[in-house]
């Protein structure tokens, strides 16, 4: 009795594993929330440009015209993935699928299964909208700058390092990201281009019944026939203009030109440069404190104000007050008291924060109201201030006893 | 599901037929394939093209015959047909809650959504503007710099026409500072502080033209809002404070002219005119409440179904 149980028992748990051992749901790459706003045929014109030119994750498609080195193929290799041309997008995709893809979801629209539980958000590419970089205004990150976010990840969010992978390794990611990206940069700009034509499933509605108001005889299928038409006509010039944009943005993102590199050295932190800085900081030239605070811990006034959201015909305001980022999450500004820097804590890297602005947020460049000394300051203020007190003791100590090089590490505290 | 390249679980040919010339690649349940360059490379004569591009290029006006030197001159004026309501202004003189109410609200700052003149209830603002240049013509370098002014925290104008290359030179006549923040689809975007008081100004450039008119916001001052029209011909207008505009030097023939404005988008999508040679055409477009009505509150949960017939 006892042991037909157990049999009974081990068959039940066989059956059940078997059961899960089916063959998993293929990954594919989800569309946006601009292609599902449009109507049926032209969320299929979408999806046949995407599968045209870039596959399913499971058949990738590499366009030559983008600036990635896809790989060449090499039949000399041990790997026999690597006999093939276009093996490093596939080797980018496989390294991808098991690291990065739980956060920043198959096709990096940064929804991955475990997305819902982080804050910050990871990024999501499809916009090409990259906050950390080290290039001008609002050009593209180079491949330098994502690969060094992959190295040292992102400090202050859930991004680890992934250092221990390999230079090699990483630079695969890193162009497998920027593909992902450009494919989500298409998906974005043909969608508009589309919903423009008059192609989103409201507007088609909405155009039908004013018709149907002069003319009793007008079908849905007459309007939709008629914007189609008219999408139709553009739809291979569009889709050519917005990879050669694309490819011109992203190919000027590596040239050297576009890095920014401060012409003088960083001045000492001074007791004057820290003072300039707070000057700066805090009065009505550079005004940081609106968003930063007056003690610069991410508690400025602007927090309070209601944005309007961008794109928005007509205009509508969030319903909440605070600013946002270019991907509808409401954002804090930096608490600068922490001394956690997102990318990096060089004095360069807060210099270029200051310098450009951050890209997708608020954050403005002040290259165009500060000369370069006084961005300095404002960075000698800035780094200065997760050491307030001590600061405030004896400043003149702190520049002349510590250079910065030397200065203790931050200590992470709790906030307030 | 593959993602284990090394482990082949039988042949999985890909092929894509569209893709002659082109090795689809036999692999472990993978494959990639070159595609190559798109409709932009014509020499290349490759057969990926979805349409041709000699057909799509061609931008839908009649040909012109005349040169440019001997154009017409397109001359209108944009008018609301019904009673426009008087629109509360965003901040109001002398309110102390405001942001930099010293500078802010030391006047009205208007509301500028929908601007309709008292006088001849002609609407400010309108755009109008060919999305295309015609055929033959040649972009020369535009001339002169454009002004793009803030005071009293409103931009100044809330409308701008600008070509691709040509210099606009933001200024601020304000005792703050404020931030000149764009959204393009195609140029890369422009976030920049500008100083108080700053006569001298900074430049800013495009470098391709768009589609539509873009958004410039100032993140300091939320309200803060106004719209950059870039195109690579001159041939676009903004309607002034009376609704009036006039476009110079349209080659004869027939056009048709995207009406667009703020509050409602598009108001036309081809509004045709026919220019003549060397003469003045004068049109008078009129929109009434019905154009600019949209639906303002929440999203709704449910769509309308086609009401067949």
């Amino acid at each position: 009795m006892r042991s037909s149980s157990l049999h009974l028992l081990f068959c039940g748990v066989v059956l059940a594993a078997l059961a899960g051992c089916g063959q998993p749901p293929e990954p594919i790459f989800a569309l946006n929330a601009k292609t599902a706003a449009l109507a049926a045929p032209a969320q299929k014109i979408v999806r046949d440009v995407l599968h045209e030119n870039f596959g399913t994750p499971n058949n990738l498609v590499a366009w030559e015209q983008f600036p990635i080195d896809y790989g060449k193929a090499d039949p000399a290799a041990d790997d026999r993935l690597r006999h093939e041309p276009g093996w490093r997008l596939i080797e980018g995709r496989n390294l991808y699928m098991v690291h990065c893809l739980h956060c920043h979801g198959v096709a990096g629209d940064g929804a991955g299964p475990t997305a819902r539980f982080l804050n910050p958000r990871p990024r999501d590419y499809r916009q090409g909208v990259f906050k950390f970089k080290s290039t001008v205004g609002g050009s593209k990150p180079s491949r330098a700058d994502l690969q060094r976010v992959l190295e040292e990840g992102i400090p202050g969010t859930y991004m680890p390092s992934f250092v221990l992978l390999g230079t090699e390794k990483l630079g695969i990611i890193t162009d497998y990201v920027r593909w992902l990206s450009m494919r989500g940069e298409m998906e974005e700009k043909v969608a508009v281009q589309l919903a423009s034509t008059g192609a989103g499933s409201e507007d088609l509605q909405r155009s039908f019944r004013e018709k149907r108001e002069e003319d009793k005889n007008v079908t849905y299928e007459d309007v939709e026939k008629e914007v189609l038409a008219a999408i139709n006509e553009d739809l291979a010039a569009n889709v050519a203009e917005a990879a050669q944009d694309i490819t011109d943005s992203w190919i000027a993102a590596e040239d050297s030109a576009s890095v920014i590199i401060p012409k003088s050295k960083r001045p000492e932190p001074t007791s004057e440069s820290l003072a300039r800085g707070k000057e700066l900081f805090l009065g009505t030239r550079a005004k940081c404190s609106d968003c930063h605070g007056p003690a610069g811990r991410g508690d400025g006034p602007q927090n309070e104000a209601f944005e309007e959201i961008k794109g928005s015909t007509p205009p509508r305001k969030y319903d909440h007050p605070g600013l946002h980022d270019v991907w509808g999450n409401i954002i804090q500004p930096r608490n600068l008291t922490r001394g956690v820097y997102r990318f990096g804590r060089r004095p360069v890297d807060v210099y270029r924060r200051l310098h450009s602005g951050i890209n997708g947020t608020p954050m403005p460049g002040f290259s165009t109201a500060l000369k370069e000394e006084e961005l300095w300051d404002v960075v000698n203020y800035v780094m200065s201030l997760p050491f307030d007190g001590r600061q405030s003791a004896a400043p003149e100590d702190l520049a002349t006893h510590h250079p910065v090089e030397e200065r203790p590490q931050p200590v992470e505290v709790s906030e307030r | 599901m593959s993602l284990n390249t090394s482990s082949p679980r039988g042949p999985a040919w890909c092929i894509a037929a569209w893709l002659a010339g082109y090795a689809a690649v036999l692999g472990g349940g993978v494959c990639v394939v070159l595609a190559p360059g798109h409709a932009a490379h014509a020499d290349r004569g490759d057969s990926v093209v979805v349409a041709s591009a000699s057909d799509v290029l061609r931008p839908a006006i009649a040909q012109a015959a005349v040169t440019f030197a001997e154009g017409g001159i397109l001359k209108g004026t944009v008018k609301f047909t019904d009673d426009a309501k008087a629109l509360k202004p965003l901040v109001t003189k002398g309110d102390a809650s405001v942001k930099d109410a010293a500078v802010c609200a030391a006047a009205d700052v208007p509301d500028e959504s929908l601007v309709v003149s008292p006088d001849n209830k002609g609407i400010a603002n309108v755009f109008i503007f060919l999305a295309k240049a015609p055929v033959g013509y040649k972009a020369g370098k535009p001339t002169g710099d454009v002004v793009f002014d803030q005071k009293g925290c409103q931009f100044l104008p809330h409308g701008l026409c600008v070509q691709v290359g040509q210099t606009v030179k933001v200024l601020s006549d304000d005792a703050v500072p404020h931030n000149t923040h764009t959204f393009p689809l195609r140029n890369a975007g422009f976030n920049q502080t500008i100083s108080p008081n700053d006569r001298k100004g900074v430049e800013l450039k495009y470098a391709k033209a768009e589609k539509l008119p873009i958004e410039v916001k100032c993140d300091f001052h939320t309200w803060m809002k106004a719209y950059h029209l870039i195109m690579d011909h001159p041939f676009m207008a903004v309607t002034d404070a009376s609704g009036h505009f006039e476009i110079k030097g349209l080659p004869a023939g027939k056009h048709e002219f995207i009406v667009w404005h703020e509050k409602k988008g598009y108001l036309d999508r081809k509004y045709a005119v026919e220019i003549k040679a060397g003469a003045d055409s004068e049109v008078e477009l009129k929109y009434g409440e019905k154009n600019f009505a949209s639906f303002d509150g929440p999203r709704p949960r449910s769509i309308t179904v086609s009401l067949g017939n």
